[in-house]
């Protein structure tokens, strides 16, 4: 641990540098590696094992708990913040949400946290991390009794579990203060119960685990969208994969399939009525980030489309990226051999037809879906996707992993040399270094994961102290829930901890006209304006930073804005910001060193301030000034 | 010691007949830790019972004591569903729009509690008859399709799959890495935050031109210097226009590290009906911005007197 605190010591006074890569991954590897050894041995104990499994959660909530240990910092965390503050200021559910306007409509991460705030007395953001690492050890320890459900030894599910820490979610996406960190859990530990409840025998606990299936599938619905779908889409696969009768039929098997495909019924019936009577901008809210990655995915395989460049504006290292495109072939080649002895398994009788077989199978097909959901980490819409269903995908992947893993751990013991033993022990060890590493360097870049000076644009280290003061001055001044125009990160903080309610800019409020209008020129459309003053927008935030750079996340204000780059490759705000100081319905009320905020006192057609200065004495004014 | 062996049996028996009771009493005593200083303290007593009281209840009313489910598992279900609770609580409240507060989820989750300790008992008495201690328990069945992992994990004994200790031990360490980890990153020496300067209007807000009187008003604004070196500045005020020209006299300050000062602007009654803007400035004396130029900080309004006719506007 003190490695990774020294790593993050280095980083936090250069841009990116090699050192604070090596010690960071150092630090991980003598933290990880040795308990990912103990849990593959034979000679562990099963209670040991799920002790070790819970350490491995708890220290592998290091990293995220050391970037931001007293606030948010990344995008979506900011949005979360702020629900869970209006749960707590306003005592009520679903207020709008003005950064990420979805997540008003799925308040059970916030209520969660809002509880634990209300019992504790904590802040907010110290109840929120209390309650991620509770959920990231719920987590690894979720997956270990996912495999063991499925009838895998105590020692290849745990195997699972330590695998499953690999995906590119796991350490920096899935920790973050926002709602599928919570629901990934839910989804996890919801499969184990669907998983049992057709496993058990009637009046064995069939019921018992079917409600637990059924409580933490409402739990995800409250909470998150996607992961919600994901789970119907898990329960549905498993419970076709039972009704196939050359993988399930033996006796009962149509009880089996009626229990799995009940227990579907319900949670998507709850999922159903939750979409329709609380949350109906859901589907208008998802349906165009697959739509739109499967056009550019098109466009890149016809030729017509430029495919994202992978690392393209990386801070990372040449062998932190080269082990990335590591991790898919590490994964290719071990699911083979899953494969392969799963196919063996069947020949040999020990996985015979019944709900296992299927049930196994089902989590398989999961699994596969990793290896062409890569192609979409190419299109610009779609890599976000991407990333986020491995966490999902992985569930079932790494049951093929860990079953492979474990025969290879056990061929190796085999081995009738010591050296040879040795040398094949170090070269797993090694390739588990190089998965870890991988791994997590295909999820979020190095501005996410690694302090660091500010970085314009960037989601992770756009906030400084002189945005917060601004911030704080605007609410101490204004007050709060003011209608505010602003770009997109200093509306992070005006919207979270400033209260306000920054504006969500879009093709019919384009309110981003305002800054790239040229000075002098109209601007278009002409009811933007109208809609401004009847919208009761009193406040423009500008940045001045955004006329001579480029945000590292490419982004000015939404990702679906026009081109805000000239073709020289420089914005083309520049020299287009003054003209606020001069434009007769806009009055400057405050400016630091980056900041300007201006008041709007539209209508326009008031009578405006005279071009010319008024003929006085020059010193008819006074200045004074008192300490 | 062999009434101590007996005090432990009896306890255990009393436990494991009245156990959703006993866990009602302990989540009402939830509403005593609030009598702990609010913070940490209060946490590590109330969030046990938070996540543990409810989703047991719940467990213990979803299965028999035969089927629940053990050790982790158990556990790691009953904290899950009790978070959950708190969450179908809080969804509860806003149905019957009753406002959320500390007290009405507490009261909330006592009731839900309550209501799971009756299903418990109810659950018990429907399942007593022809059971007791001299009725042999039927054998389940055992699975079809069990794996050879399962059928030989049934047959392991207790001592063999490891002392549950183990994982207050794990937590235990972890917490401990955890914590200390964040201690040494907290109490390292970080990088000096960057500084900053801003200038703002203070004193009523400026929604539109500000009414000036025959004796001329005063504008106030204030200058916060928020760095680690301080600094010389140019105070200037003009009036705006094709060409601007000097409103007042222009100071020359000098700001000390982190300090405020509050300046006053008096503006003098316009000579016409017209609106007139005027700018204050704070120029910085060695500070250069990224457009190579002096770094300048400026705030404006725009003043006119009602008293005069806007037809005197020319």
């Amino acid at each position: 641990m003190s490695a990774v605190v020294h790593s993050y010591i280095i980083a936090q006074s250069t841009l990116s540098n090699e050192p604070e890569f090596v010690w960071f991954w150092a630090g991980m590897c003598l933290l990880e590696l040795p308990i990912a050894g103990l849990v593959a041995r034979r000679s562990t104990s099963h209670a040991t094992r799920a002790a070790l499994l819970a350490l491995y959660g708890l220290i592998s909530y290091g990293p995220k708990l050391l970037r931001n240990p007293t606030s948010p910092i990344y995008h979506d965390e900011f949005a979360h913040w702020r629900a869970t503050y209006e749960i707590l200021a306003t005592g009520r559910l679903f207020q709008p949400n003005p950064i990420i306007p979805i997540i008003a409509r799925y308040p059970g991460l916030h209520a969660a946290t809002a509880a634990l705030v209300n019992a504790t007395g904590l802040t907010i953001w110290q109840a929120a991390t209390l309650l991620l690492i509770f959920l990231h050890v719920m987590l690894v320890l979720g997956i270990a009794t996912l495999a063991q459900s499925l009838g895998l030894s105590n020692r290849t599910a745990s195997v699972i579990a330590i695998l499953y820490c690999l995906n590119s979610s796991f350490m920096y996406f899935d920790t973050q203060y926002a709602y599928e960190s919570m629901a990934i859990t839910l989804v996890v530990w919801a499969l184990v119960g669907y998983v049992r409840a057709i496993r058990s025998q009637s009046g064995q606990g069939r019921a018992g685990w079917g409600v637990l299936t059924v409580v933490l599938g409402a739990g995800t619905v409250v909470t998150h969208h996607l992961s919600t779908l994901v789970l119907l889409l898990i329960m549905a696969l498993v419970a076709l994969a039972l009704s196939v009768p050359s993988l399930a039929r033996t006796d009962g098997w149509a009880r089996t399939a009626r229990t799995a495909w009940c227990l579907t019924l319900v949670t998507a019936l709850t999922a159903g009525a939750w979409v329709h009577f609380v949350a109906p901008g859901t589907l208008s809210y998802l349906s165009p980030f697959f739509g739109q990655a499967l056009s550019e995915l098109t466009k890149v395989l016809q030729g017509s489309g430029a495919a994202r460049q992978l690392f393209g504006a990386s801070l990372s290292p040449w062998w932190e990226q080269d082990s990335a495109f590591l991790v898919p072939v590490f994964a290719l080649a071990l699911s083979a051999g899953g494969l392969l002895l799963f196919r063996g398994q069947i020949r040999d009788g020990h996985l015979r037809r019944g709900p296992r077989r299927a049930l196994l199978l089902a989590f398989v097909v999961l699994g596969l879906v990793y290896f062409p959901s890569t192609i979409f980490i190419l299109s610009p819409s779609g890599a976000e996707g991407a990333r986020r269903s491995w966490a999902f995908t992985w569930i079932g992947l790494c049951m093929l992993l860990g079953i492979a893993a474990v025969w290879l751990i056990d061929w190796v013991r085999r081995g009738s040399q010591q050296w040879w033993r040795v040398g094949l022990r170090s070269g797993l060890f090694a390739a588990l270094a190089l998965a870890l590493i991988g791994g997590t360097a295909a999820g979020l870049d190095a501005s996410y994961r690694f302090p660091g000076p500010f970085l314009y644009g960037s989601d992770a280290r756009s906030i400084t102290p002189e945005l917060l003061a601004a911030s704080e001055w605007f609410s101490a001044r204004f007050g709060t829930g003011n209608n505010i125009i602003t770009d997109r990160n200093t509306a992070l903080v005006f919207g979270s901890f400033g209260l306000q309610d920054p504006a969500t800019p879009s093709a019919g409020f384009p309110v981003y006209n305002l800054y790239s209008a040229k000075p002098r020129a109209r601007i278009k459309p002409a009811v933007l304006l109208y809609e401004l003053t009847a919208s009761r927008y009193l406040y423009l935030i500008v940045d001045e930073r955004m006329a001579y750079e480029v945000p590292e996340t490419g982004v000015y204000f939404v990702p679906d804005e026009p081109n805000f780059l000239s073709k020289s490759g420089k914005p083309i705000f520049f020299g287009r910001l003054a003209k606020f100081n001069t434009i007769p319905w806009m009055i400057k009320v405050f400016q630091s060193d980056n900041y300007s905020i201006y008041r709007l006192t539209a209508p326009a057609s008031k009578i405006s301030y005279q071009s010319h200065a008024p003929k006085l004495p020059d010193d008819s004014g006074r200045l004074s000034v008192t300490r | 010691m062999s009434r101590t062996h007996g005090f432990l049996r009896e306890a255990r028996l009393l436990w494991l007949a009245y156990w959703p009771l006993w866990a009602l009493v302990v989540f009402a005593g939830l509403a005593i830790t609030r009598l702990l200083p609010q913070g940490y303290a209060r946490a590590a007593v109330a969030v046990p019972i938070m996540l543990l009281v409810p989703g047991s209840l719940t467990l213990g009313a979803a299965f028999s004591q035969r089927h629940r489910p053990r050790a982790a598992t158990y556990l790691c279900y009953a904290m899950l569903v009790s978070a959950i609770w708190w969450v179908f609580a809080d969804l509860l409240l806003y149905g019957l729009n009753i406002k959320i507060t500390a007290d009405s989820s507490y009261f909330a989750l006592l009731a839900v509690s309550a209501a799971l300790a009756i299903v418990i008992g109810a659950r018990r008495l429907l399942g007593s008859p022809g059971r007791g201690r001299r009725v042999a328990l039927k054998a389940d069945v055992p699975a079809p399709d069990l794996s050879a992992a399962e059928a030989e994990g049934a047959k392991i004994p207790k001592a063999v799959r490891g002392s549950p200790y183990n994982g207050i031990a794990a937590a235990v360490a972890g917490v401990a890495l955890l914590a200390g980890g964040l201690y040494a990153y907290d109490h390292l020496p970080h990088p000096a935050p960057i500084g900053y300067t801003w200038i703002a209007w203070t004193g009523p807000h400026l929604a539109g031109a500000v009414a000036v009187g025959p004796a001329g008003t005063d504008l106030r604004f204030q200058v916060i210097h928020h760095q680690a070196d301080p600094a010389t500045f140019r105070l200037s005020a003009t009036w705006l226009g094709i060409p601007s020209r000097p409103l007042a006299k222009p100071l020359t300050v000098r700001i000390g590290p982190d300090r405020t000062f509050r300046g006053t602007l008096f503006v003098p009654t316009p000579p016409d009906g017209c609106t007139y803007r005027i700018a204050v400035t704070l120029t910085a004396d060695k500070q250069i911005s990224p457009t190579k130029q002096p770094q300048s900080w400026t705030i404006n309004a725009d003043v006119h007197d009602p008293g005069k006719s806007l037809k005197t506007c020319q």
